[in-house]
């Protein structure tokens, strides 16, 4: 029973496993090569062990295996795996071996003896392929022009050449690709006026237009006079070549390129202007931006829109003033590519030119500068973004404001804290308090900014004063506290109240005795509600511990009196989700003013405590009930009681 | 006169659209696919497989997205990039055995190419890539995507930039699954479908013949000699170029691979000639995600992988400056941050999109290499200019792999 429980299993793994599962990776060499030949020769070998010792002698095989790879080359199912292990092979006599079969071969095994040949650029084989460039089967016709290319030798492509116009149309492509790789091959041993004639006639024919591309390339990089040709390509009707002249442009940068370019620019459609603005942006040559600049103002956008994106790919502080210009046009994507040119340009003399836009006579284009600034984060700019704080438009200077906040470090704490005090509207009053407080916590030096806020107090009206004030809030700490809470010894009410606020804001709960004085012994009812409001809102923290939570509750609980008070405490014991929050709510369940708020707050707690699988859940959920019930005595909302009804079923099912 | 007047292809003027076809495309062409569907100046016309259930449901999705029935679909590379004069651009998701090739034969045929990656299975390969775009004047584009995302851009720019003082390590993730060293058997042969439901023939290309299994053609191919590339290829084809772009050592490839003795390859030192040393790594020691790359210098680090908000930095100011750093990238080199669009617009301006041939054959030869020292078990030296192995005849054999006819270059 048990051995054929675990042969339906195996069988059932072995089904529905992928056979590859069954197979791991070998290694690449496993057989030396005397043991590799004799499993080509044995009678016996299988297909696959003949394979696999081809692709072994591929990497290792000598002079040696030659005889035997060659033996297998007529065997239509081993002829390739025979020239895989052969053409690799760096000795004379595999040639000799792959030369002998171009007379006897045909078909496939042909075909791929000849693409070895090739590969090996076997030069003593011109005048064999030569005579297959007429075979009546294309494949092998078509493989001859491919490899008498590779061959690439003037007598290879001559070759080609004599054949190509007589060879039929299905050929044409393989013959003009061995003409193309003869070409190349010519090209690098530094036969250009071979080259230059050959593509000169070729790009005039009705060939493919890629094939006229090849030779239209070939032409021009092999030209005495290279210039000329492209300027003439680039005008040439056809748009593949114009668009092959382009491309070729781009593999030949260099000013006489670009002026080339430039020249050919005036006179294009918009199309073709496009396509050159780009390659003008890419040769980086700053002799371009003129030409570049002129189209930015062509009437048509898309051409405009190249120019603008242009400038900038060229990378140099001169297309500045003209991207400065037209950072402010009225269309906003030709506004938008110049803002995004300018930030990008890189280099001190960009940087340079534009900080100098913050002495334009154009609040417009100082603007520009400042948000330029701020994007390249120019800190060495500083001085002039002071500078801007002071300028005739208010726009002006609030931007400056912010950068000074964004690119400040310790140096500018107090020119900041100068700004705000002498705040000229609101808008800049608001933008130096949040520059100042960022900067004040970025820079890290709470004492030196306390003492500085606390120097410019006195004087201040109510706003800068409360300004400076949440400065101080954002800051935090035990000195920045202590100039706060003296501020609620101000005669001025607004500034009390302020102070109120800030603590009220207080990253922790440092602030919260205060305000529980305030709450307690505050000389205006206003200012007790504000001090109340503020030491509850602690309670609802919840990044403060429960029990320190619980603590302020209870202590609120002696100082609440008037119905909206006893409300702010029970929103805050709702949000703590504790049995100890239930006993402070329970009371005022039975209060006329507070039993809904209380039966709500009671509603919060009990629904996240009934949610709890602990240890404890079962003596908490027993602790609810009696509260509950009490709830649903209480209120008179129909919703509440619904939901209170609910509560205490789940709070009796968990309690037994 | 407009390409489409005269009945060319591979010529678009900016303000027309752009007629692409698809080969090869399943799961993750599909979703490549639809991206580019997305793009206003895009319509696909044609699609190539030589398995009958891939074609037709490419042409389903194609057709339900533009509510007509025109999607044609081919069964024959050739013919299709013979036929199809009319195709501007080729988006090609075969498996890893068919890129470097669908490419060649694309760009020959006039047409640019979108190529998913690992974008060669050899070193010989990418050179031929290279060539066949610069012969042609083509616009190649391999799937690297992460070379127009944000994150990963703005780690490239961080220590290209110099903020984290001089790079000297950059790490790149290999893929999790897999080992370094390939399998060598075939599955079990099973008979071969009618040449119209999967042309086995030609599902091989240019690869060793061998029996049909319906698991190759269901993605099993992963992990056999053949047709992968290993654990290194698999992630490697996006994150050594990512990291080759971080230390801007892209036109080049490391010289020296120093052989880890396990079986993935992890922690495998690369270092470039000019000491720089990019180092293989696998699993999360370096960040958590797929794809990751790292930029060490000595005043800082940058990490990133999938899914971050934002990359991991030593110091937090260093992504002060996170939009600034990419906004200003984009404005600089105009690149979107959106592969496809690119690439789109490459074939429009005939410029090289960001993962041009050239950048893929460097980071393929650097994967390429990579394998080759952990399957000859033996530290290697490589000479990027000659593009050769250093006193390795092994290795230098190992660049390339004879094609069977008729799928060869």
């Amino acid at each position: 029973m048990l051995k054929s429980s675990f042969t339906l299993a195996l069988a059932t793994l072995l089904l529905t496993v992928p056979s590859s599962f069954a197979q791991q990776p070998t290694p690449l060499l496993t057989k030396s090569e005397p043991e590799l030949l004799a499993v080509l020769t044995a009678a016996d070998s299988t297909r696959k062990q003949k394979a696999d010792a081809c692709l072994e002698l591929s990497v290792i095989g000598t002079k040696n295996a030659v005889p035997a790879l060659a033996a297998l080359l007529p065997n239509p199912e081993l002829n390739h795996m025979a020239r895989y292990a052969l053409e690799t092979i760096p000795d004379p006599s595999v040639d000799d071996a792959l030369r002998a079969q171009l007379a006897t071969l045909t078909g496939r095994p042909l075909v791929g003896v000849i693409g070895s040949i090739g590969v090996r650029k076997d030069a003593a084989a011109v005048p064999a392929l030569t005579r297959r460039l007429r075979d009546a089967d294309p494949d092998v016709a078509q493989a001859a022009a491919r490899a008498l290319g590779r061959i690439g030798t003037e007598g290879a492509v001559a070759a080609i050449m004599e054949a190509v116009g007589e060879t039929p149309e299905a050929n044409l492509v393989a013959f003009c690709e061995g003409i193309g790789r003869g070409l190349d091959a010519l090209f690098a041993a530094g036969k250009r006026e071979v080259v230059a004639e050959i593509g000169a006639n070729y790009r005039n024919t009705s060939l493919p237009h890629q094939v006229r591309s090849a030779a239209l390339r070939g032409a021009i990089r092999a030209a005495g006079d290279p210039q000329r040709l492209l300027a003439a390509s680039l005008a040439e009707v056809e748009y593949p070549l114009f668009a092959t002249a382009v491309r070729v442009a781009q593999e030949m940068p260099g000013a006489e390129t670009t002026r080339t370019l430039a020249a050919s620019l005036k006179t294009a459609s918009p199309d073709r202007q496009i396509v050159m603005l780009q390659a003008l942006g890419l040769s980086g040559d700053a002799s371009a931006l003129p030409a570049i600049t002129e189209l930015t103002k062509s009437s048509v956008k898309a051409v405009r829109l190249a120019a603008v994106r242009a400038l900038p790919m060229v990378a140099n502080a001169a297309a500045v003033p003209d991207l400065a210009s037209l950072a402010a046009d009225p269309d906003r994507e030709i506004a938008q590519a110049a803002q995004d040119g300018l930030a990008s340009i890189p280099g001190p003399q960009a940087d340079a030119a534009i900080t100098a836009l913050l002495a334009s006579d154009a609040a417009s284009q100082r603007a520009l500068g400042l948000d330029l600034i701020g994007k390249r984060r120019l800190t060495q700019a500083m001085p002039a973004v002071i500078k801007a704080t002071q300028d005739a438009e208010a726009g002006v200077r609030v931007a400056a404001i912010r950068r000074l906040g964004e690119l400040g470090g310790a140096a500018e704490v107090p020119v900041l804290a100068g700004v705000l005090t002498g705040a000229k509207s609101n808008p800049e009053l608001d933008a130096a308090e949040q520059a100042l407080s960022g900067l004040a916590v970025r820079v890290g030096n709470p004492a030196g900014t306390v003492a500085l806020v606390r120097s410019r107090l006195a004087g201040l009206d109510a706003a800068k004063s409360a300004a400076m004030l949440r400065v101080l809030g954002a800051l935090g700490g035990p000195d920045a506290l202590e100039v706060v809470r003296a501020a609620l010894g101000s005669q001025d009410a607004a500034i009390r109240a302020d102070a109120i606020r800030v603590l009220s804001d207080w990253r922790t709960a440092d602030a919260a005795p205060d305000l529980l004085n305030l709450a307690r012994s505050a000389a205006t009812a206003n200012d007790k509600m504000l001090g109340l409001r503020g030491y509850v809102g602690f309670a609802s923290n919840p990044d403060l511990p429960v029990e320190q939570r619980l603590a302020i509750c209870r202590e609120a609980a002696t100082v609440v009196q008037r119905p909206e008070e006893k409300r702010l405490l029970l929103g805050a014991l709702g949000s703590i989700k504790n049995v100890a929050a239930v006993e402070l709510i329970t009371p005022h369940l039975q209060a006329a003013d507070t039993k809904e708020e209380a039966v709500a707050a009671l509603v919060a707690v009990a629904d996240e405590l009934l949610k709890r699988n602990d240890a404890s859940a079962k003596a908490v959920a027993a602790q609810l009930i009696t509260p509950l019930e009490a709830a649903g005595n209480a209120t008179g909302n129909a919703d509440l009681a619904k939901r209170v009804k609910t509560l205490t079923e789940r709070a009796q099912a968990k309690a037994q | 006169m407009p390409a489409r007047v005269l009945g060319l292809n591979g010529a678009v003027p900016p303000s027309e659209t752009i007629i692409l076809g698809g080969i090869g495309i399943g799961g993750r062409g599909s979703g490549v696919l639809n991206w580019m569907m997305g793009e206003p100046d895009v319509k696909f016309v044609a699609v190539c497989d030589p398995q009958k259930t891939r074609r037709e449901a490419v042409k389903k999705m194609v057709d339900n997205r533009y509510g007509n029935s025109d999607c044609r679909v081919y069964d024959d590379i050739r013919e299709f990039l013979a036929a199809r004069t009319d195709i501007d651009a080729v988006l090609s998701a075969t498996g890893d055995r068919w890129h470097a090739l669908a490419a060649v034969w694309a760009m020959r045929s006039g047409k640019d190419i979108y190529s998913e990656k690992p974008s060669s299975m050899t070193i010989a390969e990418g050179q031929a890539v290279v060539e066949t775009a610069n012969r042609y004047a083509r616009v190649y584009q391999t799937g690297t995507q992460r070379l127009s995302e944000a994150n990963f851009v703005f780690a490239i720019e961080l220590a290209k930039s110099g903020r984290l003082g001089k790079v000297h390590t950059t790490y790149a993730h290999i893929a999790p699954w897999d080992a370094a060293a390939m399998r060598h058997d075939w599955l079990a042969a099973q008979p071969e479908p009618p040449k119209e439901e999967c042309d086995w023939d030609q599902w091989l290309g240019p690869c060793p013949w061998r029996p049909y299994n319906a698991e190759y053609t269901r993605g099993g191919w992963r992990g056999h000699y053949d047709f992968h590339t290993s654990c290194i290829g698999e992630w490697g084809a996006h994150t050594f170029a990512q990291a080759m772009a971080g230390v801007d050592l892209l036109d080049t490839a490391p010289v020296h691979y120093q052989y880890v003795n396990n079986a993935d390859g992890d922690g495998m030192a690369t270092t470039f000639a000019n000491g720089v040393k990019m180092i293989l790594s696998r699993g999360d020691k370096h960040w958590r995600g797929s794809c990751g790359m790292r930029f060490d210098g000595p005043e800082g680090w940058v990490a990133v992988a999938d899914g971050y908000s934002r990359p991991e930095v030593s110091r937090p100011e260093l992504l002060a400056d996170f939009d600034k750093v990419v906004r200003d990238y984009m404005a600089r080199t105009q690149r979107p941050m959106s592969h496809v669009r690119d690439f789109f617009n490459c074939v429009k301006s005939r410029r090289k999109p960001v993962a041009h041939e050239m950048v893929m054959h460097r980071s393929m030869t650097a994967v390429h290499a990579a394998n080759i020292c952990m399957w000859l078990k033996r530290d290697l030296r490589f000479d990027p200019v000659k593009e050769e192995f250093i006193g390795d005849a092994e290795a230098n054999r190992l660049r390339s792999r004879a094609m069977r006819a008729p799928y060869m270059f």
